[in-house]
């Protein structure tokens, strides 16, 4: 499949799962409290394991330089 | 004929030992372990029927004595890492300050399970709501990991003070134990607060 094709395709795929996620009662509730909280857990568990990569290799790093 | 390439050398006091980088990956695997339970828990806490928190009818977690519990673990972690540095001459003071540490440890430990014992006996107990559920989980699973802490803090701090274990096996369980010390206001700040 063309470049071109592989971008259509993921681009729709992602449009339509975001209206698929916003459709979920517990994740986005009309309480924005609650909305904040899922968010703000989400960025942590996703930013947490990368820092601790770079904090290990940081750590490597100054360990052998 | 096979053409060997010298491989690029580390100087033998710089190598890290395996017992460190074990530690440090263990570590890192914890967090996440930690983290999930305090995501979960903070979610739990979010959408709480009404917005109460802790749900009605539960009782209240010992706040005031838990913080004297946070200071003396705090304290711990303080006077080991000056022990450590007072650790190359092995004096008196030194090994003082890493003997007490320990106590400290272990009289955190102690204290939490009396705490544990009255919420028991108050009718907080593991299925009697998700505060319960959470509460037991999250500083049971610490609670659990200072006493690991402990068990290989005296047992390495031991066999470095008889030679008979590598300073860098200490090491690794000073390690731990830090990271034992440093997550607890996190959670107290997370659960209790």
């Amino acid at each position: 499949m063309s470049f071109a094709g592989r971008l259509l395709i993921t681009t729709g795929a992602f449009l339509l799962s975001g209206a698929g996620a916003l459709a979920c009662p517990a994740c986005m509730s009309a309480d924005p409290k609650t909305a904040g909280t899922y968010l703000g857990m989400t960025l942590m568990m996703s930013a947490l394991p990368l820092g601790l990569v770079a904090a290990l290799a940081y750590w490597l790093w100054r360990h052998y330089s | 004929m096979d053409l060997v390439l010298p491989l690029p050398t580390v100087p033998e006091t710089r190598r890290l030992s395996n017992a460190v980088l074990g530690t440090a990956i263990f570590i890192a695997a914890e967090t996440m372990f930690f983290a999930a339970l305090i995501s979960a828990h903070t979610i739990a806490k979010a959408t709480a029927l009404g917005g109460v928190w802790p749900p009605p009818g539960q009782p209240r977690l010992p706040v005031e004595r838990t913080a004297v519990n946070t200071a003396a673990l705090l304290l711990s972690g303080v006077l080991l890492w000056t022990g450590n540095r007072l650790m190359p001459r092995f004096s008196d003071t030194a090994k003082r300050c890493i003997t007490w540490a320990i106590l400290l440890g272990a009289a955190f430990v102690s204290l939490q399970g009396v705490e544990w014992v009255r919420l028991l006996r108050e009718g907080l107990t593991m299925t009697s709501s998700s505060h319960g559920g959470f509460f037991y989980l999250i500083i049971g699973a610490h609670a659990l990991h200072v006493v690991g802490g402990l068990i290989a803090l005296t047992w390495a701090y031991w066999g470095t003070l008889r030679r008979t274990l590598a300073p860098e096996t200490f090491t690794a369980a000073r390690f731990f134990w830090y990271f034992v010390v440093l997550l607890w206001p996190v959670l107290y700040w997370r659960v209790y607060l």
